[in-house]
């Protein structure tokens, strides 16, 4: 696998851009690429969205299974996570090349979702406790890498929890404390998943010389000493933060890069959950009408 | 153009998916009208130009909703309607609502005279809708259906041609109203038919919500999850419903008791819970406190309609001591409903005759075993005296009744023809002509069909044509399906070979004619007429092994030494040629006559001798001799009117033919099990439990006799035993009531049982098939196939003979249309019975075979019949002693084995009723109860014995 490289000429060049707040595609150290964004286009998955952060590419599935409750925690269900980049998506993930990239990404998912700083109540998706739950799968495969992948894989599952619907369940009592639970057919009757809109987004910084920026492309990212993932939900709270990178950081410049997170976290959510909420209000109101509903799909990519 | 219809399914392991199918709609799909030119018909229009009008409707296409189809399908049957447009959402819905309703829309739409047409609206660009927000399927579904009678209605306006939508929801009528559709009830659909006024019979009743609310009475069945979930925990468990016939309100079931397999009662209206016989319900065993001993009443009818449930112990007979496992049903898992042949009850129809006005009357079902029905009918008066079919539509838990409906007169009742007619109906009896696609299976050269060389050279057939052949059956049988023939050898050894016709030749798995005798599964005998399994060419001519022509056989080749033992054993495909036909009594005159001495004849002799060694052989093992009181007609040529009956006669050919038969059944059933351990069809007679002989041996022990149950050959020494002295008809009983403590025997794949299951116990063998009978059974057919690829190595075999499931499916259906073909015969012979008596009086000896509370039941071995008398149920002066088991009233004693003298007469149709057969009592005079015979002629005094009460 041959690793991304990059030339000395070609680092200076960045590390001057980013000092100058003029980047090589002349954003500003904390501007984002352009973002598209659309929900609900696998109609066979429970839930699913797509999103391009300039060329980064990334689709999300979500599946709702029933399973059964783990012994130690019998009335809460789970949420498992799997990322998987394509081959496609760059050369370095050729053969097994992407595992290692899989499971650091798999595992930061898992982190954010699995616990109170997710924002789902788990205990709402179990159905029957001590017996049954509902199991959500959230998988999310990279079609195209070109940096800043861990935002946009949060992003874009935010976005297909979002679009996600539980079958809904009729609980039977069976008396003797037994019970049994009947699915409801009708998608129409399916409820959405509550909570998702206190899901944080996740702000990666990027420390390029004394600097540090958002939205990194994949060169920049060969540029970056320390790179620090700070999650972030609706209400501005901290929802986690991970560094990672070979330098170091001042307590001080800690402190002000969450804060920087912070506050680009803000909008940022804001402007998701306005987009989100507007394709909604427009799909219910084309199938009030009758109307039928289409979904731009892959051509997304090509506006 | 591109849709999507998406659901959640629930797989069996109880996960869920999402199921998401791609829809695709067309521009090009017809009206089917032949008005129309702007359609492109790519098939003949269905829908006529001129459809019919009525009285308060312009000519018009007819569009009816699910629910017409679900509640009113009788209705649609009707010949009267005609041009109807079915759209493919109500096909869809109703595929999911109810099979049965399914299938026979699909026949409707076959049928080309109906001109029913199945219009694809879910794929037409036009009339396919989405499903709005929050709108229900149901609203969404009942949408489309107004949205294609619009498109219709649209599309024929230039035409002058009414579409008319069919639906009884209301909500809907006015829906389509507001824009603007013609939209009718179906009731008021039907007024227009001044011309047809059974139509409006015809309509069902449903929900009917103006009936008179009733107090509920039965309680609310389970969910069918609460039963899933009862069953897998084992606090409710499942079984098929059997109803008694003596008492509509005692059922049983099978199941187990602390892990006992015995029989359980269900006891009153209450407990039954609206099932009806055969139901597969899910049932609770009550505690044992609460169990009852089986009633012992007999119902008479009509005396029982509007009386209240009770509580289901009125029925029986309140006691301290142990009763039987008793359950209650609390839910129905499958419902076994079909249309109900019977005839209204004479006493419900209170209307003045020739008033036409709707009314409430009750219809009493042939079947004993199902409770009469409640329907509406404006024609009750014409009904009456008809034998009709009813639909059961309902059971509400408010109604004591099911609720049904009319669909059609058979004809009138008595009527031989109807009344045969209703027999086949009643058990399921598949008795229509061959259809051509199953004749067209037949060798083409029809009867001009003859062995060739082909035969004789090409198909590893042995030529047995110089054998001396012959066959031996009843008189005037026609379809013969096997013959014997018996060889010297030279080495002093005999070749016995049984020769059996070579049905499989004819027809092969797959045919047409394969299926439909598949589903035939035997020939049903009737008094006056056989329904055969396999069209009559084959049967009775090309696979017949009828004499002095050439026939293919599968033949059981045995060597023999000069004492019956067994050297050895071959199966071959051959040619024969029988040189004789005998009957029964022509083989037996044959045997007697000492002139005769040609090789035929000495055959037979030697085939007889062996026939009685086998025959004393098995006894030694411990078969049964079982009875049945089984009679035989003469019907009078002309009429068919039975002018005499006997009982039947068994001669010792009989039992040369039959022990023949034994040997090669078992044979071949050891041969088939060899090579189709999993798969082979044989044929099982269960051990009976021990419990089904209580009452019998109770009663024995007065005569102190007993039954040894431990095997099959200690119950046959036990019953060669049960004789009383000057009573020469005792054992003869003992055995006929033996016989009814017995098991079925059944078919099953050797696959579904352990080995030491295959036993026969009737036969005393370890193993047995059916192999000798091909022409009429088609369990024989599948033991050819089976026995055939056995032994031909290079046999060709599909999948069919191999496969498990496939072979248990098929056994489970042999053994419905066995048994209902036997119960048919059965029906048959009572029917001539009752013809027979029409309009005599005879006065009899009979036998108390059973006592009942309120009667007892009485067999009359000289017409093998029997029927119950009743004991004058308000005000009898016998009562039950539990205990012996008797009737007792002042000085006499009824009990079983007793003699009594009784008068046997058949009640005409005063009731509108079934015909019925009444035995009264004449000996012993009992005040109140027994009658004086109304005959003329002497009786024979001699053998009555006065069963007078010894003194407790």
């Amino acid at each position: 696998m041959p690793a991304p490289v990059i030339s000395p000429a070609e680092k200076a060049y960045i590390q001057d851009g980013v000092a100058h707040d003029c980047r090589a595609d002349g954003r500003s150290r904390l501007e984002y690429r352009h973002l598209v964004l659309e929900s609900g286009l696998l109609s066979q998955a429970g839930g699913s969205a797509r999103c391009r952060l300039g060329e980064t590419d990334v689709l999300v599935g979500v599946k709702v299974e029933i399973g059964e409750v783990e012994p130690d925690k019998p009335n809460v269900g789970r949420i498992l996570c799997n990322v998987e980049c394509a081959p496609s998506a760059s050369q370095q993930f050729e053969g097994r090349g992407a595992d290692d990239l899989n499971n650091t990404l798999t595992q930061a998912l898992d982190r954010i979702y699995n616990g109170p700083q997710g924002g789902f109540d788990l205990e709402k998706l179990c159905i029957i406790p001590g017996q049954s739950c509902w199991l959500i799968y959230i998988d999310a495969m990279v079609m195209d890498y070109a940096g800043n992948l861990f935002d946009t894989i949060v992003m874009t599952t935010r976005a297909a929890l979002q679009d996600t619907r539980i079958p809904k369940t009729e609980v039977q009592d069976l008396g003797d404390g037994e019970f049994e639970f009947d699915v409801v057919d009708d998608v129409e009757e399916a409820e959405p998943l509550e909570g998702w809109d206190d899901s944080p987004v996740v702000v990666t910084l990027y420390k390029i010389g004394e600097r540090y920026i958002v939205d990194p492309t994949m060169l920049e990212e060969l540029c970056a000493q320390v790179i620090l993932s700070v999650g972030v939900n609706k209400h501005g709270q901290l929802c986690g933060t991970q560094k990672s990178g070979l330098g170091s950081l001042e307590p001080s410049l800690l402190s002000d890069m969450i804060q920087t997170a912070t506050q680009l976290a803000l909008p940022l959510i804001d402007k998701l959950d306005t987009k989100l909420h507007d394709d909604y209000e427009k799909e219910l109101d084309k199938r009030r009408k009758g109307e039928h509903v289409e979904k731009m799909g892959f051509f997304a990519a090509v506006i | 153009m591109l849709r999507k219809k998406t659901f959640v399914k629930r797989t069996r392991k109880g996960n869920v998916i999402k199921v998401v199918n791609e829809h695709y709609l067309r521009d090009d799909i017809s009206c089917s009208s032949q008005l129309c030119t702007k359609c492109p018909h790519f098939k003949d229009p269905v829908l006529s130009t001129l459809p019919r009008s009525t009285s308060t409707l312009p000519n018009h296409y007819l569009v009816p909703d699910t629910n017409v189809f679900m509640n009113q399908l009788d209705l649609l049957e009707h010949n009267a309607i005609k041009d109807v447009v079915i759209l493919e959402t109500v096909r869809d819905e109703l595929r999911h609502l109810s099979m049965p309703v399914f299938n026979r829309l699909s026949t409707l739409l076959s049928d080309t005279t109906k001109r029913f047409y199945l219009f694809a609206n879910e794929h037409h660009k036009d009339t396919y809708i989405e499903k709005l927000h929050g709108e229900s399927p149901n609203d969404r579904n009942d949408r489309a259906i107004r949205v294609s009678a619009k498109w219709y209605k649209d599309h024929f306006k230039d035409h002058g041609l009414q579409i008319v939508m069919l639906t009884d929801d209301r909500a809907n009528r006015e829906k389509g109203a507001a824009i603007g559709l013609k939209a009718v009830s179906v009731t008021d659909y039907v007024k227009g038919f001044v011309d047809v006024p059974e139509l409006a019979d015809i309509v069902s009743h449903a929900k009917d919500a103006n009936a008179k609310k009733e107090d509920i009475m039965y309680e609310q069945h389970l969910s069918p999850t609460q039963i899933q979930h009862g069953i897998k925990k084992g606090t409710l468990f499942q079984a098929s419903l059997q109803v008694s016939t003596h008492n509509i309100h005692e059922a049983t079931v099978s199941g187990e008791v602390d892990g006992e397999a015995r029989t359980i009662y269900v006891l009153g209206r209450k407990h039954m819970n609206r099932s009806i016989q055969g139901d597969i319900v899910a049932l609770q065993l009550l505690p044992a406190s609460e169990w009852k001993r089986s009633a012992s009443m007999a119902m008479e009818d009509s005396d029982d309609e509007e009386a209240g449930v009770g509580d289901g112990t009125d029925m029986t007979s309140v006691q301290d001591g142990p009763g039987e496992p008793t359950a209650k049903v609390v839910g129905i898992v499958r419902k076994k409903w079909r249309p109900y042949c019977g005839a209204l009850a004479r006493k419900s129809v209170h209307s003045k005759p020739g008033s036409t006005a709707k009314e409430t009357v009750i219809f009493r079902t042939m079947d004993r075993r199902v409770p009469p029905i409640k329907i509406q009918t404006t024609q009750a008066h014409a009904l009456i005296g008809q034998r009709i079919v009813v639909a059961i539509d309902s059971w509400p838990v408010d109604s004591m009744l099911p609720l049904g409906h009319f669909v059609k007169v058979l004809g009138s009742s008595g009527d031989r023809e109807t009344e045969t007619e209703v027999l086949l109906l009643e058990h399921d009896v598949p008795y229509q002509e061959f259809s051509k696609r199953v004749l067209a299976d037949l060798p083409s050269e029809g009867d001009d069909w003859v062995v060739t060389d082909q035969h004789v050279h090409h198909e590893k057939r042995l030529d047995l044509r110089d054998r001396n052949i012959c066959s031996i059956d009843p008189p005037g049988c026609t379809d013969i399906d096997d013959a014997l023939h018996v060889k010297e050898l030279d080495n002093g050894h005999f070749e016995v070979g049984v020769h059996i016709a070579d049905v499989t030749y004819f027809v092969k798995p797959g045919q047409a004619m394969d299926e439909e005798a598949a589903g035939r599964g035997t020939s049903v005998y009737l008094v006056d007429k056989r329904i055969d399994m396999l069209p009559s060419l084959l049967g009775t001519n090309l696979c017949s092994l009828r004499s002095n022509v050439d026939r293919l056989a599968f033949s059981c080749i045995w060597e023999m030494t000069e004492e019956g033992e067994i050297v050895d054993v071959k199966y071959t495909k051959s040619i024969i040629q029988s040189k004789y036909s005998f009957t029964y009594e022509e083989a037996q005159t044959r045997i007697d006559d000492e002139r005769m001495q040609d090789d035929l004849t000495r055959g037979i002799r030697r085939l007889n001798k062996y026939a009685k060694r086998f025959r004393a052989a098995r006894m030694a093992r411990g078969a049964l001799t079982l009875a049945s009181p089984e009679v035989r007609f003469q019907l009078e040529n002309d009429s068919q009117d039975p002018v005499d009956v006997e009982m039947k006669e068994l001669k010792e050919t009989n039992a040369l033919v039959e022990e023949f038969m034994l040997l090669a059944n078992i044979a071949v059933a050891e041969k088939i099990y060899k090579h189709f351990r999993n798969s082979a069809m044989l044929r099982r007679h269960p051990s009976p439990p021990a419990s089904n002989f209580d009452q019998l041996r109770d009663v024995l022990h007065e005569y102190n006799l007993d039954l040894d149950l431990q095997s099959s050959k200690s119950l046959a020494d036990s019953l060669n035993l049960a004789c009383v002295d000057g009573d020469s008809y005792f054992n003869t009983l003992v055995r006929i009531m033996t016989t009814r403590c017995m098991m079925q025997a059944q078919y099953f794949c050797s696959g579904t049982e352990s080995e030491p299951e295959f036993r026969h116990y009737g036969l005393a063998t370890p193993i047995y098939t059916h192999f000798t009978s091909p022409i009429r059974r088609y369990s024989d057919v599948i033991v050819h196939r089976l026995l055939q690829a056995a032994i031909d190595p290079d046999a060709v075999y599909g999948k069919e003979l191999t496969d498990m499931a496939k072979m248990k499916d098929q056994c489970d259906v042999l053994n419905h249309r066995h048994r209902m073909a036997q119960m048919a015969g059965r029906s048959s012979v009572e029917l001539y019975t009752n013809l027979f008596f029409r309009g005599k009086t005879e006065v009899e000896m009979g036998r108390v075979i059973r006592v009942l509370k309120n009667g007892f039941v009485v067999l009359v071995p000289k017409f093998g019949i029997e029927g119950i008398v009743y004991t004058n149920a308000h005000d009898s002066p016998f009562h039950l002693e539990e205990t012996s088991n008797q009737l007792v009233a002042n000085d006499v004693t009824i009990k079983i084995f007793g003699h009594v003298k009784v008068q046997i007469t058949v009640e005409g149709d005063q009731d509108g009723m079934r015909q019925k057969m009444k035995m009264q009592l004449v000996e012993p005079v009992v005040p109140g109860v027994s009658v004086q015979p109304t005959l003329k002629r002497a009786l024979p005094e001699s053998t009555i014995e006065e069963t007078k009460k010894a003194k407790v």
